[in-house]
């Protein structure tokens, strides 16, 4: 009898290993993916029932989805099933001034002219009284909310606007895209929300930034930005300053539909940590960005400056069904040490007299690889399209390689396509020349490199164009021997 | 069927038909060919026929309805009668020099005139293999499959594990060889499907200079699948021209491969004309393996109906001081299809490599597509290479123009079309060869 007692109570005494809801308060969950993470993460952003289907049809199409190889880049393989895909924002220690910070950052944020009061923020000091950011933001709020233009986070829009999410999301990349998107579209956790009712042209580029409380939105980053009939609106994403992040695998999935006269400018700047001088520990960038210009005359515009990152694996895509639509992209990228990235863009000429632009500038140096990879499709309705794309190339020193891959395809015999592409390096003529005239060779290779990118970085909204230049200069940095 | 069972399907019709044609050559076994054949058709069964999902470079052709016919080999059935009446009808009859005419791929020695033209000796293998000519059985084998990637170009391996006819030539050290040499492959009419496998090894040495023209003629409207293979080594400062006419019947599958290793100081030159055929496929892939190479590679297509034709080139740069050039071009009616897909590649040892890469079409039907693919793939950095794509429709303004000044809309058009074509054939230095493309261009206009 008292070894049955014990038997009872021992099994009682077991924990109840095939789960963790008993853990729901707790902030983590183990590493690991299925579909009990997936409804736990669910649970806990109070999602409502379509939202969790959604997120499980694209688990269980993820489940007989192969990670893709096509892409010119080399890293060593991900194991899925150690990631932990929740943790709640956690509070960073709190640095009292900034004698705490890493001095190689300060010394990065000094180059990059970031004011003192900024550096606090970005190091996570702090900050004093008399810079209230807190207040700034309202007054932005304020503003934005005068013209009914929707900005916030994703879970938020998911509360309070849930039927323009449900309208708009997956509508450009379905949860059947692709590896990463589908990944994404299962466990993404936070991200922002745009929505710019018709007519309203949005007073304020768009920042990030000025989203407090969507910090640390993690790895598995969501943006849908809608700018309805006759809106304009300018994003920025990013920012110029290192970022640091624990999370090494990044996949984030943006959406953009543009009505008819809608114009969507959208500009990123990455420069995320790549690794050390080996490439160890870099963050690995998986991004889908897709737009779709919905409506007539409607204008996307994608401009990028890729610093960061060991491996970037990124393709802004432009769906140009409206006719008269039009699609730009306008690309930097920056591969150093041992870097990779493959990037580039597709464009789809759907409707007629659609026009796209490319123009992608990449530059390699150190054991950096850099790919441009594009496709520019004109299918049989696209009357009257027109591409024009321009992919150049600059390697500096002998050990880094520049790729371009772009692919074309014609249905339609009233298409006039061009494609041209070029790879160069800086002329040690050119170096000469500057050096002639009292410049350092440093000062020289940055001037030319800027000349190199002037097409892209005449894009940027001012406030990330000057920071731009300051981060390509110190991007390449020790390049040139 | 899924894909992989007719995957399967295909590699045992092809294994059946390699046994076959393995026991026929009776007694062959002792030849230096058997073990190539062995090899390269394991090569050819460990990968089988690439199709748009297993391979990037098959993106926009697809073989797998085409080869999906029980193609039987042509070499063993009895055929429609050639004779020397019909082949000076499909040769160039005009152009002197060396003519080999091969029927599915077998060597036709009463339709063929060898000149015996100073320096240069043309064999075919079949008469090589009868013969005591120690010299050139050692060239066969110390030569044949060196210079193609079998693992790489299945279809090529393929080609070889049937390999038993072909052309065999050598240019002498020094030796300038005036007048051309052509090769006809004749594919005769069958009642069934057939393939055949053509193949060509010219080995040219040191300050050698050629002319070397392979003409591919179809017969009819029947079914085939012509198979192709041509290998080229060029000794140090050789100096060859090559062109390659197609005109495959019209039912006809034709895959074409050309690898070439050059050496230093060698020039190289080819130029194909894909006139007509149902799916055409031309590989071309130069290794430019010495420096101060030249390498030119140009291509016009001129399609219509439901044709498809797929340029696929592969330069590969290895030492520095190298120029390529490119400069494909094609003209896409009714139905048909061109695809480009042109790779130059730049190894790290290849500085100062200058590249220069070009693809135009033209459309001229609403139905008609155009897929390019122009690639880069550098990892020097002191190169110059740039590429260009360009698609569109006949100038509006230079038609009106025309039209302005009395000319009609189909002379103008043509007018335009040729302009358009004019730097291909201006590369040609025969003028009897440059004239009879030129004006076969214009009837298919």
């Amino acid at each position: 009898m008292s070894t049955d007692n014990e038997t009872i109570e021992n099994f009682t005494k077991q924990e109840y290993k095939w789960g963790f809801y008993s853990d729901i308060d707790s902030d983590t969950v183990p590493p690991g993916l299925n579909e009990d993470v997936i409804r736990f993460i669910s649970a806990k952003k109070e999602e409502p029932e379509w939202l969790l289907e959604w997120r499980l049809k694209a688990f269980r199409k993820w489940q007989e989805m192969e990670e893709p190889s096509w892409a010119f880049v080399k890293y060593p393989a991900v194991d899925y099933q150690d990631i932990s895909y929740y943790s709640a924002p956690k509070k960073k220690p709190e640095l009292q001034s900034l004698d705490q910070v890493d001095p190689e950052l300060l010394k990065t944020y000094e180059k990059l002219g970031i004011p003192l009061v900024e550096q606090k923020r970005l190091a996570g000091v702090a900050v004093d009284a008399v810079f209230d950011s807190v207040s700034v933001i309202t007054t932005y709020k304020e503003q934005l909310e005068e013209h009914g233009i929707i900005f916030c986070s994703f879970s938020e829009a998911v509360k309070n606007h849930p039927e323009l999410v449900r309208k708009y999301l997956g509508s450009v990349v379905p949860y059947t895209d692709n590896f990463f998107a589908t990944l994404n579209s299962a466990v993404f956790t936070d991200g922002s929300f745009v929505y710019i009712p018709p007519g309203v042209r949005c007073p304020l580029e768009l920042s990030t930034y000025f989203r407090i409380n969507a910090q640390n939105t993690g790895q598995f980053e969501r943006t849908l930005i809608i700018a309805d009939k006759g809106s304009y609106v300018s994003y920025m994403e990013g920012c110029t300053a290192p970022m640091r992040d624990e999370n090494q695998l990044h996949a984030a999935v943006v959406e953009l539909i543009a009505h008819e006269d809608a114009e969507i400018k959208y500009s990123t700047i990455q420069n995320w940590y790549p690794g050390d001088k080996e490439g160890k520990g870099g963050i690995y960038n998986f991004v889908t960005k897709r737009g779709i210009c919905d409506g007539a005359n409607s204008k996307i515009s994608w401009t990028q400056v890729e610093t960061g990152s060991a491996v970037t694996w990124k393709y802004p895509s432009c769906i140009l069904k409206g006719e008269n639509s039009v699609g730009e992209f306008y690309s930097v990228a920056i591969t150093n040490n041992m870097q990779q990235a493959d990037t580039g863009t597709k464009m789809i000429h759907i409707g007629r007299n659609t026009k796209s632009t490319i123009v992608s500038k990449g530059i390699s140096a150190g054991r950096g690889q850099n790919t441009y990879r594009g496709q520019v499709k004109v299918m049989k309705s696209a009357e009257n399209a027109r591409n024009f794309s321009q992919c150049d190339s600059m390697l500096m020193g002998d050990k880094c390689g520049a790729h371009t891959f772009p692919y074309i395809e014609i249905r339609n015999p009233s298409a006039k396509v061009e494609h041209e592409a070029t790879t160069s390096k800086i002329g040690e003529d050119q170096i000469f020349y500057c050096n002639q005239r009292g410049l350092s060779t440093e000062d020289a290779v940055s001037m030319l490199v800027h000349g190199f990118c002037k097409e892209i970085f005449k894009e940027l909204p001012m406030e990330f164009a000057v920071e731009a230049r300051q981060l390509l200069a110190i991007s390449l940095e020790d390049s040139v021997g | 069927m899924n894909v992989a069972e007719k995957q399967s399907e295909l590699k045992k019709w092809y294994q059946l038909n390699f046994q076959t044609f393995e026991q026929s050559l009776n007694g062959s076994k002792a030849s230096p060919l058997h073990s190539v054949r062995v090899k390269a058709f394991e090569a050819f069964v460990k990968n089988g026929f690439p199709t748009p999902r297993t391979s990037e470079d098959w993106k926009y052709t697809n073989l797998q309805p085409i080869v999906k016919n029980d193609f039987e080999l042509a070499a063993f059935l009895k055929s429609h009668q050639v004779s020397i009446e019909d082949v000076n009808k499909l040769a160039l009859a005009k152009l002197a020099g060396d003519r080999l005419v091969f029927l599915d791929g077998v060597f036709a020695p009463i339709l063929s005139e060898i000149t015996n033209q100073k320096g240069l000796s043309v064999r075919s293998f079949s008469d090589l293999e009868k013969s005591s000519d120690k010299q050139h059985k050692d060239l066969l084998s110390e030569h044949l499959t060196k210079y193609v990637n079998l693992e790489e170009y299945g279809v090529a391996a393929l080609n070889t594990g049937f390999v038993n006819d072909g052309a065999l030539i050598e240019i002498e050290e020094g030796a300038e060889i005036e007048k051309p040499i052509q090769l006809l492959f004749i594919s005769t009419v069958h009642s069934r499907p057939t393939v055949s496998y053509p193949r060509v090894l010219l080995v040219s040495r040191k300050d050698s200079k050629a002319t070397v023209i392979e003409n591919y003629k179809g017969f009819g409207q029947n079914t085939y699948f012509t198979c192709a293979v041509t290998e080229a080594f060029l000794d140090e400062s050789a100096d060859i021209k090559h062109y390659k006419i197609l005109e495959e019947g019209s039912e006809a599958t034709h895959y074409g491969h050309m690898a070439v290793v050059q050496s230093a100081k060698s020039k190289f030159s080819t130029s194909s004309f894909s006139y007509s055929g149902k799916l055409i496929r031309n590989e071309v892939t130069p290794i430019l393996n010495g420096e101060e190479i030249e390498c030119h590679l140009y291509g016009l297509s001129v399609l219509s109906e439901e044709q498809h034709v797929d340029n696929f080139t592969v330069i590969d740069h290895k030492k520095p001081n190298c120029h390529s050039n490119e400069l494909y071009k094609g003209i896409y009616k009714d139905k048909s299809r061109g695809v480009f897909s042109g790779t130059i590649i730049v190894r790290p040892d290849a500085q100062k490599t200058d590249a220069i890469q070009s693809n135009q079409a033209i459309l001229l039907s609403e139905d008609a597509e155009v897929d390019a693919r122009p690639q880069l793939k550098i990892w020097a950095d002191d190169v110059k290479c740039t590429h260009g794509a360009t698609v569109g429709q006949i100038d509006q303004d230079a038609l009106f123009y025309l039209r302005a000044r009395g000319i009609s809309e189909v002379q103008a058009k043509h007018m335009l079309m040729q302009a358009f074509a004019i730097d291909i054939f201006q590369e040609i230095e025969d003028d009897f060869l440059r004239e009879s493309l030129e004006n076969r261009f214009l009837e298919l206009l």
